[in-house]
């Protein structure tokens, strides 16, 4: 954070300063007066002494003693208003997040707080006093320090005042919350300031903040890194890990492994949990800091209590500038109702920002009869900047993810990015229409030489079942097509309602071919590999290798996907996780995950309704 | 009166005592007159393809080491047994109906194992397997399994076990009629499409509508593959609409039957409703037709 400017630091401002004071002695209504935009309670009568608490109310990143930072201390909109962070990471790599102690944990740890100036009182008499107090959330537990040749402490607002030396010079204080928005705070604190001398109150002044929220970052923004989980032998892992690995390199990104096998949290009977998507989700929260945003990116960990590989979350990812949060029901929900698998976040995704949500907004597959965690909805809503969550209904899906049949890329057009969905229709449309362009084309085989069950490498290798079909005999199957069908229906459905909710144009939605099939009890999941479900980090997209039938020399989807990309500017890689994520029910979305770098135009105060 | 349409039939009251019990059913959808011919058929085929049963008894979707990776993480089986193909009918109906499984098995998994053999089992379309079906469809508490027991009976699709179903109450209604769809069989679709004109009742509105949408599904069974024909056709489409205006409760479920069914008789019916809908009712209609009208421009 850039140094907190003071009119010792500008004799410009001390002008100003002056001028101020001259001002309110004047007999002109319109001049600047002590206090005048604070609270009720100011006292700012011309022969008391003038108490301000200063805020970066006009988030600049620095605060000012005059200006907007003085006028709109004690309001908070859209334009104003002082923020201070959830210090959620660990500076200092302690293991211990910054926000849940009594200490700053060095320079960097303070420049997470968020400062207050007791601006000094000139002519203040000896013996006069300052008490601070703080209105604010019983939990979340905000904190405010002083510092003091730049030692910091925390202040006991309960038992500790300022002194008349310290009201004279002026303090530097520093405030930082535990925890981001509940349901119940809304985020905002009232930082109010008391001088007396013995029973006499001689001023006083108050000034407001509001803790910024956590925000799940959209797949536009920029990636940093990619992850991925690893572990052990496991062939087809290898596989899709070597092909992301190559696929970063390239982009000179960083790919990170997470390791599945970790004695901490490796399972007997399972393999690694290989599903990064699922287990956390990123973003980021961050408070106005002068040329850029100062804040800390924010991994939040997956509600179900059970997933064990969770916990590399707060062991491995947390640090400086890398905070966490977990928030999930006291007592995780066994109800019929409740399905753990929609607290997975290819559960949660981002709509891109459109009008009226700089930040996008949060949706999430979510019906009274298949429910996920009330408490992390209740968290993400609480955010107030992203939401309320947009529910949908994904019941039809064995998986009920969103991510299964909806993601985004940048567009070269004034909304910036397109929505692409699932399309069976598509994919059936396609199939036919190869037919139609040669019958012999009907006879060729779609996912030559793959499995369903006991992979490469699996000890019963010899008793997969091929996947191998023709596509004859895919568009002849009655069942296979009156489920599709239905399944159009279901993503028509979302289409539309996510459509209407961002004033997409039917230009801006982009159908990406594939089937779908019924797993089990009429709930479906991809049968051709689930191409929209995928990764993507700038202009690049990491698809599933479709293994459609070679036509032509090349596979026809792969052909058909890298020309409907390039068209809209984006290169399509494609990795094979045919037998670790496709046979497994998932695709490249859920088996990654993407860090991405905190917005610069961080504009969340815009969003908060 | 057939032993196969009493059983169709019977209540759970009236089910005879049973000296057989299959762990995976309810003891009284395996009545002896069920599993002894059954039994005898299972050994003379265990006896000749001996593989075929190690499979059913082998099933990748029931250990927890593959399962616990899947996305979902539970088990599931359905999918494996259906691809084994018909061979796997008579050892799935021992699983299902008379060994169960080799080893013990989680209540999760045990769940997971039987539906997914009575919905492979159904899948077939095996006569072979009504039997135990419909012992099962006249037994069975449990949504899901009521509905894959419907599907299997609708698939085979026999005179007596279509109008037990058409006849069905209480919590087998609404799965008899969802699984009615399945049934190749025009009496079955103007049945529909009938009890849709004429019930008030929401629940079961959608589980017809979902049945009439398979049946008339135009990318499964587009014109003379299909047992509903144009006029049919045409009234199902109006009735889905009409109850799509009144129950708004519905609408989702009833919008995606349409869009199901799918095809310029539902696309004109649609039209039809929206010329007198009021105004609530505009903005859904009109994602009707714009994803029907994306559907027909394919």
């Amino acid at each position: 954070m850039p140094p907190v400017r003071t009119s010792k630091h500008r004799p410009h401002a001390l002008v100003a300063t002056l001028a101020l004071l001259l001002a309110s002695c004047s007999d002109d209504p319109t001049a600047p007066t002590q206090n005048a935009d604070a609270g009720a309670d100011a006292v700012d009568a011309p022969a008391r002494p003038r108490v301000r608490l200063l805020v970066d109310a006009n988030r600049d990143g620095t605060v000012s003693d005059t200006g907007d930072d003085e006028a709109f201390r004690a309001s908070w909109d859209a334009t104003h208003g002082a923020v201070f962070l959830a210090n959620v990471d660990d500076d200092d790599d302690d293991d211990a997040l910054d926000g849940a102690d009594d200490v700053v944990n060095g320079d960097a740890d303070a420049a997470d707080l968020a400062r207050v100036r007791v601006a000094p009182i000139a002519g203040l008499s000896e013996g006069s006093t300052g008490r601070l107090t703080l209105t604010g959330p019983e939990t979340p537990t905000v904190r405010v320090f002083r510092v003091d040749d730049g030692a910091w402490r925390r202040l006991d607002l309960a038992t500790e005042t300022l002194s008349t030396a310290d009201l004279r010079a002026g303090v530097e204080l520093g405030v930082e919350s535990s925890d981001f928005p509940t349901a119940d705070w809304a985020g905002e604190i009232t930082l109010s300031l008391a001088v007396t001398r013995g029973d006499e109150a001689l001023g006083e002044d108050r000034a407001v903040l509001r803790v910024a929220p956590f925000v799940v970052s959209s797949s536009l923004d920029e990636a940093t890194r990619i992850y991925a989980t690893g572990g052990g032998g496991v062939l087809p892992l290898a596989r899709f890990l070597n092909d992301l690995d190559a696929i970063t390199a390239e982009a000179s990104l960083e790919f990170e492994t997470v390791d599945g096998l970790d004695p901490e949290w490796r399972e007997r009977d399972r393999g690694p949990d290989v599903w990064t998507e699922d287990y956390m989700e990123f973003g980021w929260t961050a408070m106005p800091g002068g040329d850029a945003p100062r804040g800390m990116n924010v991994v939040m960990r997956t509600p179900r209590p059970d997933r064990r590989i969770a916990a590399w979350t707060r062991r491995d990812f947390v640090g400086p500038d890398r905070g966490y949060v977990w928030n999930h029901s006291r007592r995780y929900p066994t109800g019929r109702a409740h399905d753990p698998s929609l607290d997975s976040f290819g559960n949660l995704e981002v709509l891109p920002p459109y009008a009226g949500h700089p930040l996008g907004r949060l949706f999430h597959g979510n019906v009274a009869e298949r429910s996920s965690d009330p408490v992390l909805r209740e968290f993400l809503n609480a955010q107030r900047v992203q939401g309320p969550v947009l529910e949908v209904d994904t019941s039809w899906l064995l998986v009920g993810h969103v991510d299964e049949v909806v993601s985004f890329i940048p567009a070269d057009s004034p909304r910036g990015w397109k929505m692409l969905v699932a399309s069976p229709r598509a994919a059936r449309a396609q199939l036919q229409a190869l037919v139609a362009a040669d019958p012999a084309n009907g006879e060729r085989v779609m996912f030559q030489g793959k499995n369903w069950y006991r992979p490469e490498g699996h000890p019963q290798e010899g008793r997969a079942y091929s996947a191998a079909r023709t596509i004859n005999s895919i568009l002849a199957d009655a069942d296979l097509m009156a489920f599709n069908q239905g399944d159009q229906a279901h993503i028509d459905m979302m289409r539309e309602t996510l459509q209407a909710e961002a004033g997409l144009t039917d230009a801006e939605v982009i159908e990406i071919p594939f089937l779908m099939w019924e797993i089990e009890n009429g709930q479906g999941a991809a049968y051709m590999p689930g191409t929209v479900n995928l990764l993507l980090f700038g202009r690049n997209v990491v698809m599933a290798r479709p293994h459609a039938a070679v036509i032509g020399g090349a596979d026809f989807m792969e052909t058909h996907l890298t020309d409907l990309m390039r068209a809209e500017g984006i290169t399509v890689h494609f990795a094979e996780q045919w037998d670790i994520l496709h046979t497994a029910l998932g695709e490249v979305h859920c088996g990654t995950d993407a860090l991405r770098r905190i917005p610069a135009q961080s504009v969340w105060m815009e969003a908060t309704r | 009166m057939k032993i196969s349409t009493a059983l169709a039939t019977l209540s759970l009251a009236t089910l005879p005592a049973l000296a057989g019990a299959s762990p995976l059913l309810d003891p009284r959808a395996v009545p002896d007159e069920v599993s002894r011919p059954l039994a005898a058929a299972v050994r003379a085929d265990r006896a000749r393809r001996p593989d075929a049963y190690g499979r059913v008894a082998d099933l990748e979707g029931l250990r927890p080491e593959f399962y616990r990776r899947t996305r979902a993480g539970r088990p599931s089986v359905a999918l494996e047994l259906r691809g084994m193909g018909p061979e796997a009918l008579l050892p799935m109906l021992d699983a299902l109906a008379l060994s169960g499984y080799p080893r013990a098995l989680s209540a999760e998994e045990g769940a997971a194992l039987r539906l997914g053999l009575l919905e492979a089992v159904g899948n077939l379309g095996d006569a072979r397997s009504l039997p135990v079906l419909r012992g099962v469809f006249a037994t069975a508490a449990e949504a899901p399994e009521l509905r894959a027991a419907a599907r299997g009976l609708a698939r085979v699709c026999q005179d007596a076990d279509r109008r037990a179903l058409m006849g069905a109450t209480g919590v087998r209604r609404d799965p008899a009629a969802a699984a009615l769809g399945l049934c190749a069989h025009p009496e079955a679709a103007q049945w529909l499409v009938a009890q849709l004109e004429a019930t008030a009742d929401p629940a079961h509105a959608a589980a017809l509508a979902a049945g009439l949408a398979e049946s008339a599904s135009s990318w499964a069974r587009p014109g003379a593959r299909s047992a509903v024909d144009v006029p049919l056709r045409v009234r199902a489409a109006r009735a889905l609409l009409r109850r799509w205006r009144e129950l708004p409760a519905q609408r989702d479920a009833l919008g995606v039957a349409a869009l199901s069914m799918g095809g310029a008789e539902v696309l004109a019916a649609v039209r039809e409703a929206a010329r007198d809908a009021p105004a609530e009712a505009q903005p859904g209609l009109r994602v009707l037709e714009r994803a029907l009208v994306r559907d027909l421009g394919r």
